[in-house]
């Protein structure tokens, strides 16, 4: 392994990412700040390679790092424009009770790591498409090689975007021969940043354990060093949803336009993400309407929100599909032409809970996550029958990936149950594991732990809450946060 | 206080072996996770020694087919259809489409279906119980009959 490379590569990503966020103006806490500027960082250089074939610049290792310099200088400029003087504060390091899960996680993620490092890229649709582009690239100089001059009647992989083939470019150019680590660049960041989330929202040890059930889906768990677009996508369809869910908290703008990017993300990895990215402007016009947004500021935000991801669609298959594959793509040939027949729908809708959730398949693909999150939710509709605003949302988007995907099957009979809509039930998989974070039950259990703990630590002189004249129920949080310190 | 301490120490602990001792938690463990060798993955860093360790013993007959043909662009070869293969009984061996063929060989090679598959000059075929080898097409004595009977076993 080129360790050097390897270097250049995540310096590059985090000054890129890092970019992207000061451009949009995310204001978040250190330890996401780095996750997201990460995740984001490797889609920015994945352009890398798309450049040098646009300018007819060979494939090969001095200009791809160019063409990596010159996309990192482009996204540093934001963080000149708005040069802060960067403040090295020590991260808060995680409590001692939270070491068994976050070692726990730990072993995974590096378990991941080598796995990605050391075996070939495996799955077929990659073999037979973006690796196999990519290898003959490096070979030969050129996206265009001598690949396209192979028998290709088995295989449709090469029109997908160039998101994995860009990037494995870079990485066996500049880092190593199989290429595919960047898959663990993306998966650890992401859930880093997800625990920060979860621990934001409920006890650390509760925290601990929602995040190592999540990283133990069998499935799951094994596209994040398996090279697919599926995990990339769920990457970046959560983020988007959960800038989203920020906007629809904060009436922010740079949280909608950010929300807008990252779903264009999403679709650059995978095209069809867009109509679920369509399916969610219901939610939008309900927000609009309850807060009395002007018919003119509404119809710009709808209108931007989906420009962004399509002008992504754009990119993707009018631009680099078109200029890099010299055969032609024929997008009506792949659309049904039997749109009355609803059948497919219902059958999909039948499909996805009896044969990819409740049965033996199902337990061999997603262990126990999705059951117990819908046991759960019957709890909380049986016990509490009250769920908060952030619960809501995400029971919106995950409603919207079930629906979206049978629709997806009935459009495009590509689309099959065992592979496409199977991997594509990872994007509600993160959502699903916000909701528990802000479900009543674990939420009381959170409480019940820290006033254990709160009790049994401080048995004499509990702190008292910092509350302001008018009263900040953040503020009490706080507190006990600092005396279970 | 140190009790409360140990014991939130122990809690997750206990519950990473008790969520390992679940029968479908355990066999996905022990199974699919704790299954590399890291002492021999860590002793054989070499490029093919890994492709082997992933794609088996077919990844061997396909470097076999390399060495025997070369990289020349005036070589095509017809491949068998795997059910073909297997009437053959010869184990733990699949035939790749032709993409997948010529990621692993840069070698061109057509599927008996392929329009094609005509044009190929050399095949692929059984030499033999448990045996298959690699012949110029122009020493088949009759291609199209060769051909034909590929076709019948793709299903």
């Amino acid at each position: 392994m080129n360790f050097a490379g390897l270097f250049f590569l995540l310096t590059a990503q985090y000054i890129c990412g890092r970019g992207l966020l000061r451009m949009f103006r995310a204001e978040l806490k250190p330890v996401p700040a780095f996750c997201l500027s990460m995740m984001t960082g490797v889609v920015l250089i994945s352009f890398a390679p798309c450049f040098l074939q646009l300018f007819h610049q060979p494939i090969a290792a001095m200009p791809a790092i160019i063409s990596v310099l010159a996309i990192t200088v482009l996204m540093s400029l934001p963080l000149l424009i708005n040069f802060r003087k960067p403040q090295f504060k020590i991260p808060t390091m995680p409590l001692y009770y939270e070491w068994p899960f976050l070692l726990a996680c730990t072993f995974f993620f590096l378990l991941a790591a080598w796995r990605s490092f050391y075996y070939p890229p495996y799955a077929r649709d990659m073999l037979a498409g973006p690796d196999l582009l990519a290898e003959f690239a490096v070979r030969e100089h050129n996206m265009i090689s001598s690949v396209y001059t192979i028998d290709l009647q088995s295989t449709n992989n090469y029109f997908k975007s160039p998101f994995i083939t860009c990037l494995q470019i870079l990485y066996k150019l500049l880092v190593c021969p199989f290429g595919q680590v960047w898959m663990v660049m993306i998966s650890i960041p992401f859930y880093i940043w997800l625990y920060t989330l979860l621990r934001e929202r409920i006890h650390p040890l509760i925290a601990g354990f929602l995040l190592f059930f999540f990283i133990t889906i069998p499935e799951v768990y094994s596209y994040s060093y398996i090279m697919l677009y599926d995990f990339d996508n769920m990457v970046f369809f959560f983020s988007g949803f959960y800038f989203l869910m920020r906007y629809l908290y904060k009436d922010q703008q740079k949280d909608f336009l950010f929300s807008a990017f990252l779903f264009g993300l999403a679709t650059y990895i995978r095209t069809e993400t867009v109509l679920m990215i369509t399916m969610l402007i219901p939610m939008l016009l309900l927000y609009f309407y309850r807060n009395h947004y002007p018919y003119l500021k509404m119809a710009k935000r709808l209108l931007l929100f989906i420009v962004i991801p399509a002008a992504f669609y754009v990119i993707n298959i009018d631009v680099f599909v078109r200029l890099f594959v010299p055969l032609k793509l024929d997008i009506s040939s792949q659309v049904t032409d039997n749109l009355g027949n609803f059948a497919i729908i219902l059958t999909r809708l039948r499909d996805i809970p009896a044969l990819l959730v409740f049965s033996d398949e199902g337990l061999k693909l997603f262990g126990y996550f999705i059951i117990s999150f819908l046991v759960l939710l019957f709890a909380e509709t049986i016990f509490f029958r009250k769920f908060n605003r952030e619960s809501r949302i995400l029971l919106y988007g995950i409603l919207v990936v079930y629906l979206g995907l049978p629709l997806l099957g009935y459009l495009i009979p590509l689309v099959d149950l065992t592979n496409t809509t199977k991997r594509g039930l990872f994007k509600m998989l993160p959502l699903m594991l916000l909701f528990m974070s802000n479900s009543n039950s674990l939420q009381y259990l959170s409480g019940r732990i820290a006033a254990w703990q709160q009790k049994a630590l401080l048995p004499v002189k509990p702190l008292q809450p910092v509350l302001k004249p008018g009263g900040n129920k953040g503020k009490e949080i706080k507190a006990k946060g600092r005396n279970m310190r | 206080m140190v009790y409360t301490k140990i014991n939130l120490i122990l809690w997750p602990v206990l519950i990473i072996v008790l969520y390992f001792t679940i029968p479908f938690y355990n066999t996905w463990l022990f199974g699919k996770v704790l299954n590399n060798n890291f002492i021999y993955e860590c002793s054989n860093m070499d490029l093919e020694a890994r492709n082997i360790e992933r794609f088996g013993y077919s990844y061997t007959v396909y470097k076999d087919i390399e060495k025997t043909l070369g990289k020349g662009n005036n070589v095509k070869l017809l491949l068998p259809p795997n059910s073909y293969v297997q009437t053959k009984k010869i184990p733990d061996f699949i035939i790749p489409e032709p993409a997948v063929f010529y990621y692993f060989t840069g070698i061109k090679a057509v599927w008996p279906n392929s329009p094609d598959a005509a044009s190929a000059n050399w095949v692929f075929l059984a030499a033999g119980p448990g045996k298959m080898a690699v012949k110029k097409m122009a020493l088949v004595h009759n291609p199209d009959s060769l051909l034909a009977d590929y076709k019948k076993y793709i299903k």
